[in-house]
């Protein structure tokens, strides 16, 4: 004789989930709503019935009713709303109510839940981010209007009206301004159809952040004087160009720690943030770094970035001028001074107005005086000098070379010829004492010595020798290339070489 | 045969638009038909070598560059004015007007822009060479305009500043994969070629690069005050013959 097991009268638990818990208007999907029941009958097969009823933001209600068989202490049970309620849909904005009673084995209240409705995609949004509004349960080409507004105020180009689809579902974008106002909005719509409750629903709009894309330099390597500009571009998240406000930059020096301060403004012209950074004749020579910190650009609006610093290279060099030598060929007597003015500019354009300039004369390779100390002269923007002529000196033709330095290793050099032609110079004609035995011997030691200074010279000459540090230059050009800079370039000849290759294959299929 | 070739240099002051200026010359008398370009915006120089005023020409290449004149009507034909016997020389100037030099600087150009002109300049005077002269320097437009030409030609004094920033922009221009070549100016008196060769190799053996010939410093050239092109005017003299040993090497380009 087999007992029968009797059924365990238990006290079940139950707990509902929904997914998603909110969606749009008309969402084609629909919600998911499980139940999951715990401690339930199960040691004989047991029927279980439950009743869904789904109560929407008007007060309507739609049910659905589900049986199953417990075989198990836990198991869960599925419904779809709208899909599974007859008569049931999703065209109303906001809260719907979930209930669920057990009506086998026992009549009882289950569990209950909600999810919501909206009428857009999300209820926070950043600045510019588009907003999707959609509204289901209109008539087909209904004109629907939307009104959007900012706490008190009326937004810009609202309200606006469009017609629904044939379906009756009403869709619009938002493009929120980047200096739109931060905080509450609300979102309306209404149109020849009746709904019992309100098509209405807030969400927040907040500020939003900037992302910093094409950073440039427009040089790589400058001189001290010369100026350097940094462009970059900025972008809001959602993609659209950043076209006001500031940014601070920092310029570091290659100790790492002494840093200037720059800002950029945007440029609407060329479409960029800009900023310059003027060297001088002091600036430190080696790598610098220009740096865009975290949160350092604000466009006008309340909006800010970027949320990563970024960095950039440069190096300054020491400035080379450029000297231009003015001195004029001539008859010079003895006594008679010739003049020599030279422009010395540096690199960014302006006259080198302190330091040291001197002037050299040689003639064939002899030098004709030491070097002359030329003076500024402010009003004529020039270094002057003049050299006093000899009755010794030369006629022919005179290279001038000027030579201007600084106490911070900044030079530059320049050669120029000058034809002079010396009056007063000495006689042809050599003197009594020219031939003499001892006079030849003078001339022979003479020459020894020279000959002894040229193989001297030559030889210094031949050990001299530029280093070519490979590894600083390898080091150098690698930071060149790994800047946004050359990669931009890069970018700009592959789409060159693409294009062109595109236009040759096209080229070669209109071929006959 | 109708090849661009960009003379460039790390530094100013090297000797890029005399070697520009003679070694277009050289070949025009050649018999090629040769173009030269002043892309040296910020501070042009090659109007002085050809005897040319910029101001009295209606177009230049800034007009060019930025798209308000096509690029034959800022080109003058140089070969009659230089009898240069079968060969064509034709140049194209760029402005000397600071207001114009500012508004290119300020505005830059589009490489698409350099790139048509020179098309249209190979096309409407058939050209086999066309010498663009750039400006020093690792700039943006300058780069940019360095990778659309078929060969570049970097210049360089023997000197510790120039060598080293020869040598970045050596590295950084053979990430265009166009073909570099090094022409080392100014070498200082009393360097024999077998030292040039030698230091030559060095960079041969550490850049991408290849050596297209050396010039010696030359008080002709100092002297001359960029006034005259040493090829034509003194066709015999040493440097001269070294431009043409230049326009040699470069007639054998790959």
């Amino acid at each position: 004789m087999v007992e029968a097991v009797p059924r365990v009268s238990a006290v079940e638990s139950f707990s509902l989930t929904t997914n998603p818990g909110r969606t749009l208007e008309g969402d084609p999907v629909g919600i998911g709503l499980t139940l999951s029941v715990t401690n339930a009958m199960y040691s004989v097969p047991t029927p279980y019935s439950f009743v869904w009823t789904v109560t929407d933001p008007s007060g309507a209600s739609t049910t659905y009713t589900q049986n199953m068989v417990s075989t198990q202490p836990s198991w869960s049970l599925m419904a779809y709303y709208p899909t599974n309620f007859t008569g049931g849909a999703l065209n109303h904005a906001g809260i719907y109510e979930i209930s669920i009673a057990e009506t086998l084995p026992s009549s009882k209240p289950a569990t209950s839940g909600q999810f919501q409705i909206g009428l857009t995609s999300s209820i926070s949004y950043q600045r510019t981010y588009p907003v999707s509004i959609i509204g289901a349960g209109y008539a087909a080409f209904e004109n629907v209007t939307v009104n959007l507004t900012g706490g008190s105020s009326i937004t810009s180009g609202f309200p606006t009206s469009k017609l629904a689809d044939a379906g009756g579902k009403f869709s619009l974008t938002w493009y929120s301004p980047p200096n739109s106002s931060p905080g509450n909005y609300t979102v309306a719509l209404t149109g020849s159809t009746t709904k019992s409750a309100a098509d209405s629903q807030w969400f927040i709009l907040y500020p939003t952040n900037v992302t910093i894309i094409n950073s440039w330099t427009s040089k790589i390597i400058v001189q001290r004087t010369q100026t350097i500009e940094f462009r970059f571009n900025a972008t809001y998240l959602s993609g659209i160009p950043v076209t006001s406000g500031t940014c601070v930059l920092n310029i570091i020096e290659p100790d790492g720690l002494t840093s200037h301060s720059v800002t950029a403004l945007y440029d609407s012209v060329l479409a960029t943030f800009r900023a310059n950074y003027t060297t001088t004749l002091a600036s430190t020579t080696g790598g610098w770094t220009w740096n865009i910190a975290a949160d350092s650009l604000n466009d006008g609006s309340g909006n800010g970035g970027p949320l990563t610093p970024s960095s950039h290279n440069f190096n300054i060099q020491s400035a080379s001028f450029s000297v231009n030598i003015l001195s004029y060929g001539s008859v010079y007597s003895s006594g008679m001074t010739v003049p020599i003015s030279a422009d010395v500019v540096m690199p960014n354009g302006a006259n080198f107005t302190q330091g040291t300039v001197t002037a050299t004369i040689t003639s064939s390779g002899r030098q004709v005086t030491a070097p002359l100390s030329l003076v500024y002269n402010a009003s004529s923007g020039r270094w002057s000098g003049g050299y006093k002529v000899n009755p010794n000196d030369p006629s022919g033709t005179w290279l001038i070379t000027v030579n201007a330095n600084d106490a911070y290793g900044n030079s530059g050099q320049s050669g120029a010829p000058l034809n002079v032609n010396i009056t007063g110079a000495p006689p042809a004609s050599p003197p009594a004492w020219f031939m003499t035995w001892s006079f030849l011997l003078v001339v022979l030691v003479a020459a020894g010595i020279g000959v002894g200074i040229l193989i001297l010279r030559r030889k210094e000459v031949t050990h001299r020798e530029v280093k070519l540090d490979v590894t600083a230059i390898k080091h150098q050009a690698d930071q060149v290339k790994g800047d946004d800079f050359l990669q931009s370039i890069q970018a700009q000849l592959k789409k060159r070489a693409e294009r062109m290759a595109a236009e040759h294959d096209a080229a070669e299929k209109e071929k006959p | 045969m109708n090849r661009s070739i960009a003379v460039h240099s790390y530094k100013g002051g090297t000797g890029k638009s005399t070697i520009t200026a003679n070694v277009a010359v050289a070949l025009a008398l050649k018999g090629r038909r040769v173009g030269v370009m002043d892309m040296d915006l910020e501070g042009p120089g090659l109007h002085v070598f050809f005897d040319i005023d910029p101001s009295d020409l209606r177009f230049t290449l800034n007009d060019v560059l930025a798209g308000v004149a096509p690029p034959e009507a800022a080109c003058v034909r140089m070969s009659e004015k230089m009898n240069l016997n079968g060969g064509e020389l034709y140049y194209s100037p760029a402005s000397v007007r600071l207001s114009e030099i500012m508004r290119t600087l300020k505005t830059g150009y589009e490489v698409d822009m350099f790139e048509n002109a020179i098309k249209r300049l190979q096309e409407k005077f058939g050209l086999h060479y066309l010498l663009i002269d750039t400006h020093p320097g690792i700039m943006h437009d300058t780069l940019l305009a360095l990778g659309v030409c078929d060969h570049q030609i970097i210049v360089s004094r023997v000197d510790q500043q120039d060598i080293f920033g020869t040598g970045v922009l050596i590295e950084v221009s053979s990430s265009f994969e166009k073909p570099v070549h090094l022409v080392l100016n100014m070498i200082p008196p009393g360097v024999k070629e077998s030292e040039v060769s030698k230091f030559a190799r060095v960079i041969g053996a550490h850049f991408t690069t290849e050596m297209a010939g050396w010039l010696p410093w030359s008080e002709e050239v100092i002297g001359s005050l960029s006034r005259s092109v040493l090829t034509l005017k003194q066709p015999k003299h040493a440097i001269s013959l070294r431009f043409r040993a230049l326009a040699e090497t470069i007639e054998g380009f790959a």
